[in-house]
């Protein structure tokens, strides 16, 4: 096993994860899933760096693969969630309003986020959410710059009609 | 940048510190029980398909094999009605020096 990749994931786990989360509709168990098998398929060298990219992007295109992957697999096993039941939600410390009104921005956003297509939810994660550029959100999506930028676009612009639209 | 863009920055950025504190460890995913490999319920289906529809192609060939073979034995249903009395006369050529009582005999 090779242990500098082992420790490069280890440093960039957090991200990984999230974006685990945001490739699977936020359902913990698939995003845990997925990213045992990306980290297994990247420490047992099935999967192999090419330093043609970051490692991050990199990683981060294995997981974008390996979710659609788990996605296909469990389309009919009936094991795919909906997202925000998934989500674990213990209470938040501090106000009690303030906990409550950051929970609603988060499910609005996560519902409005939902309705994109798949496309565009990556681009808008990938640049709001993990701040790539757009040219590395390209490479982790496997596409061109110019498809990932009007993905982007319309994507932000949708976004933005489904948050006035919702309350 | 937009006051739209700003918004959605902010939002997002609000989202990132809510996930930041539930993170699995890495050595929880890592070692989490291996998948066992079980066949997905489509891959059985398909194979089930394809089992069935190569047994109703033998199966067809089969029967196309028998066809061809009892074309050539085939009569007509009506062939029958095709043989009338004293048909036989036109089947054959009669001879000059046989007497009508032969004729008649035969």
């Amino acid at each position: 096993m090779n242990t500098e990749l082992a420790h490069q994931l280890a440093l960039s786990h957090q991200e990984n994860y999230a974006w685990a989360l945001g490739c699977c509709g936020r359902d913990a168990r698939e995003a845990e899933e997925v990213l045992q098998a990306v980290y297994l398929k990247v420490l047992e060298g099935r999967a192999r760096f090419d330093g043609r990219s970051s490692l991050k992007t990199w990683v981060f295109a294995v997981i974008r693969r390996t979710a659609a992957q788990h996605r296909r697999l469990h389309m009919f096993a009936g094991l795919r969630m909906r997202a925000l039941a998934e989500v674990p939600e213990p209470p938040d410390p501090g106000d009690v309003e303030e906990a409550l009104e950051h929970r609603q921005r988060r499910d609005q956003l996560w519902r409005a986020l939902d309705r994109l297509s798949r496309r565009q939810r990556e681009v808008v994660l990938l640049v709001f959410y993990h701040e790539h550029t757009i040219e590395e959100a390209a490479t982790v999506m496997g596409i061109g710059v110019g498809s990932a930028r009007t993905h982007y676009e319309r994507g932000k612009a949708r976004l933005r009609e489904l948050l006035k639209e919702t309350p | 940048m937009s006051e739209m863009d700003r918004d959605l920055e902010e939002r997002f950025s609000q989202l990132k510190h809510y996930d930041r504190g539930r993170v699995p460890a890495y050595e929880h995913i890592v070692g989490l029980p291996r998948p066992r490999w079980r066949p997905a319920p489509l891959l059985v289906a398909a194979l089930l398909v394809v089992a069935l529809g190569g047994g109703l192609i033998v199966k067809s060939r089969g029967s196309r094999a028998d066809a061809v073979h009892s074309i050539a034995d085939w009569t007509s249903p009506t062939a029958g009605l095709l043989r009338t009395p004293g048909s036989e006369l036109m089947s054959t050529v009669p001879s000059v020096t046989e007497s009508v009582i032969t004729l008649e005999a035969q």
